[in-house]
């Protein structure tokens, strides 16, 4: 018995299911993947529907969806022990309709703290029309609609079209993929191997990721055919031979107002991938034209070749790409699977100034100078009710593209252990990083770290009725031998007819902003925030979930926080309000 | 210096703040919906043009903190055509030496039994004696949605367009109103809006009508930021609606509303 019986157990949330999945709350969450699940979990959805969501997401292992391909309806799916438990519980809470009901959803999500945000978003179809409306306002900008998105899709058989804010995924991260970083951490192995999947419409609220413009997608017996193209108005400037881009999104300031629209890009991407009997290969290929006001211009060109191959346990991944000025960059790996163990190994190398597209690949540092080279391994061991996961990474950064010195080499590690009862749950784990943050000389000379981090977790769920959980969670910081910190939490999510009751109480005690604790906050549909806690606090929060046999859900969030461990002075109030309506 | 103290003191810092009302929603908390179908909130709730099942006038008028220089006086129609609905309105504020006017033409349409949406075009029209006239075009929008039978969701885009006016460009204001109106009883009617002008901070306004007999109806409630109670009566007389409205303020004198509604069949 490896896998146990299949679990009839569901999920209450979308944040549910990324925790479940593995993710720690310093982790970020693909916005995009967070809106599928949501839609999974909140609305009753074909078959069709829920293998074509799935497909869509980056998170979903590569194993799971390898079943979800070929399986030929949801019961086939509800009874797969071979699923991970996350995509169990995940098929459980998917309501199955013959003809997908869906044709017009709204959510509107306003969230007071240090100010007031307000998000409105509708997703609906007509025909063989999608289309999708995003509107958002930051704290403190004047616009109405400060950040507007708007895409119509009109898709059939073997063709897509679209109109409006669209991306061009493919390969593997190195010109056009994501739009979040995979990061290292225990679940990596589940998305790192993931290949990006086409054009999709854009419904994030990153401000600078999506391309304005039309795209499509024209299947053909000599494979899959992918263009796009855009006209994008950027927040930025250019300084000499840089594109300097303002990825905050805000436009508060005088200053964030003059940068505000100031680049313009035209770009022009296709790609071309097909399936062979035991292998896909894929190449993309992009030129890009940023001006600015001034008559500024700069442009760029790259092209990627990306592949994957099945041969028995072994899932073989890889991509390389290169841009104009004749700088590879590459990452590859290889998955090995068996029925209760999981391994990734996975290499990269991206020299220092690598800049393409839409680059966003697997890394540890994100400046658009740096590169950085590495190795990544993650092995995940599953024996009936236990689940083990190790990971480990090095990684050198490189600001200059020489061989003679070590630059920030940075080593990070980490342990887990999850066992999944009925009505009780385990997690402890243990994460350790090392980060040099001076140049020294190669081997043989030891590595001299300047800076260690350790980070060690303990949670514990207890679900006495059908209708009420608990969780306790422990965390805690070791930041070389100058600040620590811990952080408890309770919370509990309680189930009565029309209401779901969250509450959370966190206490912690750190020392400074190096030995911070993370925590979940009290999320809201398509919200996957973490509370990092860096100084002596307490924390009460609730959030009520009103929900109906009409398909609207009223969500309500409030939130005080005390600089002190004794409640004392003012707290600081943050307070939101979510209405999602499906018709 | 009366002027320009309120210029300080209240929302007065950009033109057209004041949109028109009726005697019912200021009664209500000075609410933005128009949950009374009344003609005159057709301006504020384009979508709101949905309920006119038959033709409406209606005409109000009122006078902010007391003061003439603050008087607004607004009339609008509005009724269903072949494919929707249709209000027209026009909207009168403050005096000889400085004057905004309103024009409004609104548009609504039933999607499905549950969810109305109207669009509003207005003609906003400043007049400062001895400066000369400007104008500006905005667009409002907004939604009714009908969550089941006592439960209604309303929703409101005013000025999505970003228009200025004048030639120094000042940023006519733009509002997002959310609300829930709740029907607990069939005399009662609950309302909680939420409003922001981007400039400013968040008013959150509590207010509902109960409907005391068959021909009087009465209003109250409170918003926030400024905090201002109100209070009205309304009296039906056959096709014929009066309203009469009063809200506080904290630092000012009253402002009183009055109100004529005709239902025209």
């Amino acid at each position: 018995m490896v896998w146990g019986l299949p679990s009839t157990e569901k999920i209450h949330s979308a944040e549910d299911w990324f925790i479940l999945l593995g993710y720690d709350a310093d982790s970020s969450i693909p916005e995009e993947d967070l809106n599928y699940i949501q839609q999974l979990i909140n609305t009753p959805v074909a078959y069709s529907d829920v293998v074509l969501i799935l497909t869509g997401t980056s998170v979903l292992p590569v194993s799971d969806l390898d079943i979800i391909l070929k399986a030929k309806n949801m019961n086939n799916l509800k009874s797969n022990n071979q699923l991970s438990i996350a995509t169990q519980r995940l098929m459980n809470s998917i309501r199955i309709v013959e003809v997908n009901p869906l044709k017009l959803s709204i959510k509107e999500k306003i969230a007071y703290q240090d100010g007031i945000r307000h998000d409105w978003r509708a997703i609906g179809n007509f025909g063989n029309y999608d289309f999708g409306i995003l509107l958002e306002k930051d704290p403190g900008e004047q616009n109405i609609f400060d950040h507007n998105s708007v895409y119509l899709k009109w898709n059939s058989s073997n063709m897509k079209f679209i109109a409006g804010d669209h991306q061009l995924i493919g390969g593997y991260g190195l010109v056009a993929w994501r739009t979040t970083s995979v990061h290292k951490g225990f679940e990596t192995i589940n998305t790192l191997p993931r290949q990006g999947k086409g054009i999709k419409g854009y419904r994030s609220s990153n401000e600078y990721w999506n391309t304005r413009g039309f795209g499509g997608e024209q299947q053909t017996q000599y494979g899959k055919f992918t263009y796009s193209l855009g006209r994008t108005y950027q927040d930025g400037s250019l300084e000499g031979e840089e594109i300097k881009l303002d990825k905050t999104g805000l436009h508060i300031t005088q200053n964030d107002l003059l940068k505000q629209n100031q680049l313009v890009e035209n770009a022009a991407t296709v790609m071309w991938n097909n399936n062979y009997t035991s292998y896909q290969l894929g190449v993309l290929l992009n030129a890009q034209s940023v001006g600015d006001n001034d008559g500024g211009n700069i442009q760029h060109s790259s092209v990627s070749i990306f592949t994957s191959e099945k041969q028995n346990d072994l899932h073989w991944f890889g991509e390389t790409a290169f841009n104009n000025n004749l700088s590879i960059a590459f990452l590859g790996g290889v998955l090995f699977r068996s029925g209760t163990i999981k391994y990734l190994i996975s290499l990269r190398y991206y020299p220092a100034n690598f800049r393409t597209y839409r680059a966003q690949p697997f890394s540890e540092w994100q400046g658009q100078n740096e590169g950085e080279k590495g190795i990544f391994q993650n092995v995940q061991l599953k024996y009936v009710k236990h689940v083990i996961s190790i990971y480990s990474d090095i990684a050198e950064k490189i600001d200059e593209n020489t061989l003679t010195t070590s630059n920030n080499i940075k080593y990070e590690s980490g342990i887990r252990w999850q066992w999944f009862g009925k009505k009780h749950r385990f997690k402890t784990q243990l994460r350790k990083s090392n980060q040099l943050q001076t140049t020294q000389i190669y081997f043989p000379n030891p590595i001299n770290y300047d800076i260690y981090r350790t980070t060690a977790k303990g949670q514990y769920q207890y679900q006495p009725t059908k209708n009420l959980d608990v969780r306790w969670q422990i965390n805690s910081t070791f930041y070389n031998n100058e600040s620590q910190g811990l952080g408890i939490e309770t919370r509990f999510n309680w189930e009565i007819p029309n209401f779901v009751i969250t509450g959370s109480w966190i206490t912690a005690n750190v020392d400074d902003y190096n030995g911070r604790v993370y925590f979940w906050d009290l999320n809201l549909p398509g919200e996957m925030r973490s509370l990092a806690v860096s100084d002596e606090k307490q924390l009460l929060g609730l959030k009520i979930k009103m929900k109906s046999k009409n398909n609207y859900q009223i969500y309500m969030r409030w939130r005080s926080a005390w600089d002190s461990m004794n409640f004392s002075g003012t707290a600081d109030q943050r307070y939101a309000l979510a209405i999602q309506i499906i018709l | 210096m009366v002027m320009f103290s309120l210029c300080v003191s209240t929302y007065l810092s950009a033109a057209f703040e004041h949109y028109p009302s009726n005697s019912a929603a200021v009664g209500s908390g000075l609410l933005t919906v128009n949950i009374y179908a009344n003609a005159i909130g057709v301006f504020s709730d384009p979508a709101s043009v949905t309920l006119f099942k038959k033709r409406n006038f209606a005409i109000s008028s009122g006078h902010r903190f007391g003061l003439r220089l603050l008087q607004h006086h607004s009339t609008a129609i509005a009724q269903p055509i072949k494919k929707g609905f249709i209000a027209v309105g026009a909207s009168f504020f403050g005096d000889k030496l400085y004057g905004e006017t309103i024009w409004c033409l609104a548009m609504g349409r039933k999607i499905s039994d549950k969810l109305n949406i109207g669009m509003g075009l207005m003609v906003y029209d400043l007049q400062i004696k001895n400066y000369g006239t400007t104008k500006n075009l905005g667009i409002n929008m907004g939604w009714r949605m009908k969550l089941n039978e006592t439960l209604q969701w309303r929703g409101i885009w005013r000025n999505i367009n970003g228009p200025t006016i004048g030639k120094s460009k000042d940023a006519i204001p733009q509002i997002i109103v959310s609300a829930l109106v709740y029907n607990p009883l069939p005399k009662a009617t609950v309302v909680i809006e939420w409003e922001q002008d981007t400039l400013y901070e968040s008013r959150l306004k509590f207010g509902g009508e109960f409907k005391l007999l068959p021909w009087v109806v009465i209003y109250t409630g409170h918003a926030s930021s400024p905090n201002q109670t109100t209070a009205g009566l309304g009296i039906i007389y056959k096709h014929l609606n009066i309203n009469y409205a009063v809200s506080t303020h904290s630092h000012l004198d009253l402002s009183h509303w009055f109100g004529v509604g005709l239902t025209i069949h």
